[in-house]
């Protein structure tokens, strides 16, 4: 005898579509809000934000080199090179998110690009044109 | 029963999953739009370069590949009405696991067309239009979950603009004076600080009303005509990637044809599954009415 599946129940599958449209209505915008970021959260253009990212390379003497963060551009993907290019001087940008809450990890590629010793890697906000915040992240290179 | 309402859907569907392909693939490079370059073998295909995640670990290149290829898979699938429940679902998720593997990839349109794929999926937009088309259950439920998540995402964007930046102008000044909102509309609205102030105020205006007004169905077929009046809007003065696509093909699923049309204000909406076992209430045919009336008014014969 073939198996015969029973359909869901039309209780269940309205139960499963009030879920979904509380997950992706509410849930997800809401969350992406409190968590601060906004991402998720279709702020579409909303605001304008400006950065600017100080990068500073310590050789093995300790001596201190400010590098123009342009040159991290070349070896990354093309949706982050975008954002480093040219961000020595303050840039404007729809949202800065993405690269402050992965600023340790510029730091840990600034160290394999630029063979320092160690890097200080910081990224400066403004919104409105007034200075807003600085983030700064320092790392010791691994050899 | 077919109803009109999730014939539409499963157009919606169609439509929807072309356009996921087109975008996520490169069917479309030969126009050599800017931002269809990165689409090639497949969008988000793993790459050498530096990159970071939105959240979590790196996931192995090959992961990410199969990931690209499987994703492409279920979206066909699911545009093809093929167990479109799970491939719409699946897709989604897929899609959204590919991007998650690069932070600066991450735009509005690309969580637009993968929430979409992931909605459509559960509004049961595989019933119809379909190769093998999915038992059709509680079509109303379906039908407004799409909706209510296109409402949304008018209300969202609506109320994210309230804020000073935004309500000044200087958004929009901003925006215009380095050209990425240009074109005649915009040289006519965004040329003087008032202007830019008053379209701010505008587009706020209007993202918070749609929402309210396509979800009533009195406004309904107004406010769609001026959601789709807003878009080609946007899309002549900002080119904001696929997601005017993908909002205009989302807004056929407030369309209101036929029976469906006198389900817009009748609790017995679709007539496939009622719940409580209810039977919609007979309608009886206009036609005899006005005749007799014609009767009545005919004038005798001489």
């Amino acid at each position: 005898m073939p198996s015969v599946t029973s359909p869901p129940s039309v209780a269940g599958v309205r139960r499963l579509r009030i879920i979904v449209g509380a997950l992706v209505c509410v849930v997800l915008p809401l969350g992406s809000r409190v968590q601060g970021s906004g991402m998720l959260a279709w702020t579409m253009y909303s605001r304008i934000e400006e950065f600017r990212v100080d990068l500073v390379a310590f050789d093995g003497a300790g001596r201190a080199h400010l590098r123009n963060p342009s040159v991290l551009a070349d070896g990354a993907s093309a949706d982050i090179a975008s954002l480093l290019a040219g961000s020595d001087h303050w840039r404007e940008v729809v949202s800065i998110g993405s690269l402050r809450d992965h600023l340790g990890e510029l730091a840990d590629y600034a160290c394999r690009e630029l063979h320092a010793a160690s890097v200080v890697v910081t990224v400066h906000e403004r919104r409105g044109g007034y200075y807003d915040q600085a983030t700064a992240c320092e790392r010791r290179c691994t050899p | 029963m077919m109803t009109a309402r999730i014939r539409l859907l499963g157009l919606v569907r169609v439509l929807f999953g072309t356009l996921v392909l087109l975008r996520t693939t490169p069917v479309l490079a030969p126009l050599h739009v800017t931002y269809l370059r990165a689409t090639s073998p497949l969008l988000g295909w793993p790459t050498p370069m530096w990159h970071v995640p939105i959240w979590g670990p790196s996931l192995p290149a090959g992961l990410v590949a199969t990931f690209c290829l499987a994703r492409t898979v279920a979206i066909v699938l699911f545009t093809l009405g093929v167990r479109a429940r799970e491939s719409g679902v699946a897709s989604g998720f897929l899609a959204w696991a590919v991007m998650s593997q690069d932070a600066g990839s991450y735009i509005n349109t690309f969580h637009l067309l993968f929430l979409g794929l992931i909605v459509l999926g559960v509004s049961g937009a595989g019933s119809s239009l379909a190769l093998r088309p999915e038992l059709e259950i509680d079509p109303r439920s379906g039908v407004a979950l799409t909706r209510v998540f296109v409402a949304s995402l008018y209300a969202w964007s609506g109320f994210a603009k309230l804020n000073s930046s935004w309500s000044h102008g200087e958004v929009l000044q901003r925006l215009y004076g380095d050209a990425v909102v240009h074109g005649p509309i915009a040289d006519a609205l965004l040329a003087t600080t008032p202007g830019c102030a008053v379209a701010a105020w505008s587009v706020v205006a209007t993202e918070l009303a749609l929402g309210p007004l396509l979800l009533w169905p009195r406004t309904r077929g107004l406010a769609c005509i001026a959601a789709l009046a807003f878009h080609a809007v946007l899309e002549l003065s900002l080119h904001p990637d696929f997601f005017g696509f993908g909002m205009s093909v989302l807004l056929l699923a407030f369309i209101e044809i036929g029976e469906a049309r006198h389900c817009a204000v009748d609790m017995y909406c679709g007539g496939a599954v009622d719940p409580v076992g209810r039977q919609p209430p007979e309608r009886q045919p206009p036609e005899q009415k006005w005749s007799v009336a014609c009767q009545e008014q005919s004038p005798a014969p001489h």
